[in-house]
This record gives structure tokens, C-alpha cells and sequence, in this order.
């Protein structure tokens, strides 16, 4: 039997906020899987992908094409045991000026293997009490009139 | 009322994006400048590997004894991180994210040991 890893998957997009702020969101899934590294992160991806476009479509009501998903892999970890169970983290990152402000959103836990159903009601992470955001945190970062610039992603590859 | 923010865990490993190419030389001395910055808080480098990327280098320091995300993120920033990264790390931070410190490797990607702590300030291989 193949080892199990602990597997970091990254999908994120970008674009610009109603108020013409450069803005990203992301899914972090974390699942600990066994099987070939690269068939496992193909495989993860596939399952990703629809999921994260149904959460923006959710979210957002925003179709975004697959071109403009961005996949990320961080090193894989050694895992105890695998499981079908992938934790979802969301974040929506907005940029004003060079500096980043992330937005909790609530999290997900999915069933590896089963095919994403956008009209299925997925579990809620109960890991936070506060599930709905408490936006208190970023009063302090009023609008301060800094010019726009190009969201550059290109970091972390 | 003000919402608590989950707790972050603690982090064992430094991860530095080096988007430039340099001489091998240039990374010894980055090894030992390394090693004297975490002395400076008190953390003791135990390793470290590195993996070559499309536009440079990442960097993979093991420390001990674990330190708190802030730290992490700030030793990152005084060991030359993208910037870019470093504002994205302290958003996550703040945002209460446990994965917050990303590094995106390639799947065939390999990591080199270029340093162990008991020969901390000489590389093992040349």
C-alpha cells in the first residue's frame, strides 16, 4: 500500500472589487491522501476545481472560466493514515495599495470521491465560533486614498 | 462584541522565496547571515534545505524551538522574503488562516540539505 500525505492545494483567482480595488480569492484545501504525487495532485485539482468555481458562483454569482484559476502546490507532508475527508479554508484577499487584507469566510469539509454538487448542503467547519466575519478587525484600515496598483502575483512559485 | 480569533499554531519551519539566481558562494554567506539572525531572537537553526525554481531559489530553514506566526513571518521579512509574499502572509495572519505561510513547489521539485546544525556555519556540500 502507497504512503499517505498530507497534500496543501491552493486555487485562487483575481480581479477588481466593486470599488476598483484589486481583489483575489482563494480555497485552501488540506486532505491527506495516499497514492502517486502526481496523480493524487491531478486528481485533487480535477476534484477542486468545480468546487471552487460553484463556491465564487455562490458567493459572487461570477463565472469564472478555468483559465483564470490558479493551482498551487506546497510541499507534501507525511500522514498517519489517509482520509476522505478535504478541509476547505476561504479567503478573500483585497489589495489597497501594496498592502493585502484577507476575509475570513466560512470553511468547508468535503468527501474526496464524490463528485462536487453545487446544489448539496456542505458541512460548515465548526472549528471557529465565529463563522460569519466579524469585519471590526479592519476598521482600522479606512479607505485611504492609495492609488490602485497591479495586483502582482507572482509569488509564491 | 469583538469576536476571538482562533489561534494560530506555532511554526517549525522558515520558508524564503529567492526570486533571483546567485553564485553558490553568495548562498553560504546567506547560510551563515541566516543563522546569526534567528540567534539574534533566541531560535537556533537545525537545518536547512533549498530547492531551485524557475526564478530562483526557496529556502527551507528548520528551527527550534517552535515560534509564533507573527515571529515567523518577521524573521521571513529580515531573511529577504518577497515583500509581496511577506503582505499576503500577514493578511492570512491576521485573517486567523493555520496554513498562512505558503510556498508553492513544483511536483518534481527537489530539496537539497545544504546546512545541519551541528555544522551550522559549515555547509555540507560544496
Amino acid at each position: 500500500m502507497s504512503v499517505a500525505r498530507v497534500y496543501h492545494m491552493t486555487l485562487a483567482t483575481r480581479g477588481y472589487s466593486p470599488s476598483q480595488n484589486a481583489w483575489s480569492f482563494e480555497a485552501h484545501y488540506t486532505a491527506a491522501l495516499s497514492g502517486d504525487i502526481h496523480d493524487v495532485r491531478l486528481d485533487l485539482a480535477d476534484f477542486g476545481i468545480p468546487h471552487f468555481r460553484g463556491a465564487i458562483m455562490r458567493r459572487y454569482g461570477l463565472r469564472i472560466p478555468e483559465g483564470r484559476i490558479r493551482v498551487g502546490w506546497e510541499r507534501e507532508e507525511p500522514a498517519l493514515a489517509s482520509s476522505p475527508d478535504v478541509h476547505v479554508e476561504f479567503r478573500e484577499m483585497t489589495y489597497r495599495g501594496k498592502q493585502a487584507y484577507a476575509r475570513r469566510l466560512p470553511a468547508e469539509t468535503l468527501r474526496y470521491g464524490n463528485k462536487y454538487d453545487p446544489g448539496a448542503d456542505y458541512d460548515e467547519a465548526d472549528a471557529y465560533e465565529d463563522k460569519e466575519y466579524d469585519s471590526d478587525e479592519y476598521e482600522e484600515y479606512e479607505e485611504s486614498g492609495d492609488e490602485v496598483e497591479e495586483y502582482e502575483d507572482d509569488e509564491e512559485t | 462584541m469583538r469576536k476571538r480569533k482562533p489561534a494560530l499554531n506555532r511554526e517549525r519551519t522558515l520558508k524564503i522565496d529567492k526570486d533571483c539566481f546567485v553564485n553558490q558562494d553568495w548562498i553560504w554567506d546567506y547560510v551563515r547571515m541566516a543563522i546569526a539572525t534567528c540567534r539574534l531572537k533566541a531560535i537556533e537553526v537545525m537545518r536547512i534545505q533549498m530547492s531551485r525554481t524557475r526564478k530562483g531559489f526557496h529556502f527551507y530553514l528548520d528551527i527550534a524551538p517552535p515560534v509564533e506566526a507573527e515571529l515567523t513571518n518577521q524573521l521571513q521579512w529580515l531573511l529577504g522574503d518577497d515583500c509581496g509574499r511577506v503582505d499576503r502572509n500577514r493578511a492570512r495572519i491576521r485573517s486567523g488562516l493555520q496554513g498562512w505561510n505558503k510556498l508553492f513547489e513544483r511536483p518534481n521539485a527537489r530539496l537539497r540539505t545544504i546546512c545541519r546544525s551541528v555544522d551550522a556555519l559549515s555547509p555540507t556540500t560544496q
